[in-house]
């Protein structure tokens, strides 16, 4: 399969310098990358870092972030503004706060398609009601007037999820989309995503701290620790042989059943 | 029939009942000096030789001045000049506030230094005596209303400044916002991420900006007067009005020169029950 993004990224905080250090990551294409690490690793700095979105906190990206053939690194802003949205698409984690509080849904959706469609700003409409029943909302017109706050969690992250996929992105980056979810709404949406990736042919990056559902939906699976990318390779692969010491760490920590005899018997030790 | 029974319940809304009696006084402080021509007995400028300084009587409601002018006309004049003047100079100095201390924030780096330290030398300057610079510069005489536009302009110009300081903070605590974060991600421009998706966001600092200014202007339009640049006689404004009780001991003696006061509280806190209700998102 085609790669389409494949990176060799280090990011610099003013206070922080390496809070990512030679990242390499491979996404072919229609592929879902997992991407797993602790909190402060540096999962939601990748999610900001390939979209470029680090100006505000003072970030500064080195090395090179090659999407469908470009670097992105060195893109001019105006050019990296058309890729947003439309090519690589981002699904923040938490829900109600990704959503503007004073912006009724459908304008929020009605300026992300503007963004990119500033010819015929006026069927968004027809697309966006499109798209909510592909991401099961109810796919009236009066949902558009809806505030956020008149949303659940689980309804906000679909109205999320549906403006991301607007334009039909080739790549989405999910960081941490089920983390603010109960376990019902997680699974819903875990399966929300399978079925984009196989409708839409689109691949993704799905970050999360949560190796369980990660093992659900991604084929290959990366470590990342310390702002390293300590192991990468395919789900059942890692899951069976850890190769290194974080990994198996990892795998203990979610996998301890309290009421096993062998806690730790889906590891092998050695 | 059913949509009238829904304006009917609505109104019925505790807040929504505060802000229709807010709106009706309003209405009608605004009418009346609309129509001052016909409510007043006399002009604002007509001096009774024969009543000076006189008490509230059947012919002078509120008494007359030390010119011997009507002080009822006076106000109901005056209510017209401040009435148009005070909002529509807060309305022009909250938007430079907006435009300058949003944008800094909002561009942060350093932009936000630039401004902040503008702002900083801004509101250190010696005004006075700029001001009366200012006023050597014009014409000795300048016609009441040149005088109203030159007021109109000199406070908006000038009382952006500490709006600027409050928005500028109010939008670096917004900008960090995941909201923003994401409509960036949607491939929003710079523009309209600003016009779009923050200043919404800083309405009700905008609001609370704006409403605050009014009643200082109002007093700021007095305090110019005394350099000579505010609304020049014979027009009334509260603030010429309101310069009349400088002298103490004549308040004490006549309170109903405090009727200027009186209608400025209850006007102030009109707009404030207006403004706020209507902040408030319908659910």
């Amino acid at each position: 399969m085609k790669n389409l993004l494949s990176t060799r990224l280090t990011v610099d905080y003013p206070n922080k310098p390496r809070i990512l250090g030679d990242v390499e990551l491979e996404i072919a294409e229609g592929e879902i990358l997992g991407l797993v690490g602790e909190s402060g690793s540096g999962k939601s700095t990748i999610a900001l870092a390939l979209l470029r979105l680090l100006d505000h906190k003072g970030g500064k990206i080195h090395g090179e972030i090659l999407f469908d053939g470009r670097d992105l690194a060195k893109l001019r802003e105006k050019e990296m503004r058309k890729i947003r949205g439309s090519e690589i698409a981002l699904v923040l984690q938490s829900p109600l706060s990704s959503l503007n509080p004073v912006l009724k849904i459908g304008t929020q959706i009605a300026e992300a398609w503007r963004a990119h469609n500033p010819g015929n700003a006026k069927q968004w409409k027809e697309e966006a009601l499109g798209l909510f029943s592909l991401v099961s909302l109810p796919a009236e017109p009066s949902f558009l007037d809806r505030y956020p706050r008149q949303l659940s969690v689980g309804q906000a992250q679909r109205v999320l999820i549906a403006m991301a996929i607007l334009h039909k992105p080739r790549l989405l980056i999910a960081d941490e989309p089920t983390s603010a979810l109960d376990a019902i709404t997680q699974s819903e949406i875990l399966e929300l995503f399978r079925r984009l990736n196989r409708q839409l042919n689109m691949a993704m990056l799905f970050i999360s701290h949560d190796l369980l559902s990660v093992a659900s939906l991604c084929s290959r699976i990366a470590i990342l620790q310390r702002g390293q990318i300590v192991e990468c390779g395919a789900t059942e692969q890692m899951f069976r042989e850890p190769r290194t010491e974080d990994t198996r760490a990892l795998l203990q920590a979610v996998l301890r059943n309290p009421f096993a005899a062998q806690p730790t018997e889906l590891i092998s030790h050695g | 029939m059913k949509v009238r029974l829904r304006i009917m319940r609505d109104r019925l809304k505790p807040g929504r009942a505060a802000q229709m009696i807010a709106l009706v006084v309003l209405a009608l402080v605004a009418l009346a000096s609309l129509f001052a021509g016909f409510i007043a007995p006399s002009s604002y400028s007509e001096q009774f030789r024969d009543a000076i300084s006189a008490p509230p009587s059947a012919r002078f409601l509120l008494g007359t001045d030390d010119l011997g002018r009507d002080r009822f006309a006076r106000l109901l004049y005056g209510t017209r000049v401040s009435l148009l003047l005070a909002p529509a100079a807060a309305l022009l100095s909250t938007l430079l506030a907006a435009l300058i201390g949003g944008l800094a924030g909002y561009l942060g780096g350093r932009w936000e230094r630039y401004v902040t330290s503008g702002i900083d030398l801004f509101l250190s300057l010696p005004w006075l005596f700029l001001l009366l610079a200012a006023r050597a510069l014009l014409p000795l005489n300048t016609s009441p209303i040149t005088s109203v536009a030159i007021t109109f302009l000199l406070l908006g110009c000038l009382g952006w400044a500490s709006p600027a300081r409050i928005i500028r903070a109010g939008t670096r605590t917004l900008t960090n916002a995941d909201y923003l974060v994401q409509a960036r991600a949607s491939g929003i421009s710079g523009f309209r991420l600003f016009s779009r998706h923050l200043l919404p966001n800083l309405r009700p600092i905008l609001l609370a900006q704006f409403w605050i200014s009014i009643p200082v202007f109002i007093l700021s339009e007095a305090n110019l007067g005394l350099l000579g640049l505010g609304v020049s006689e014979p027009l009334p404004s509260w603030g010429a009005m309101l310069r009349e009780l400088e002298n103490y001991t004549a308040v004490l003696q006549n309170p109903w020169m405090l009727a200027p006061v009186v209608l400025l509280v209850i006007v102030v806190g009109c707009l404030q029950v207006v403004l706020r209700t209507e902040d408030q998102i319908p659910c």
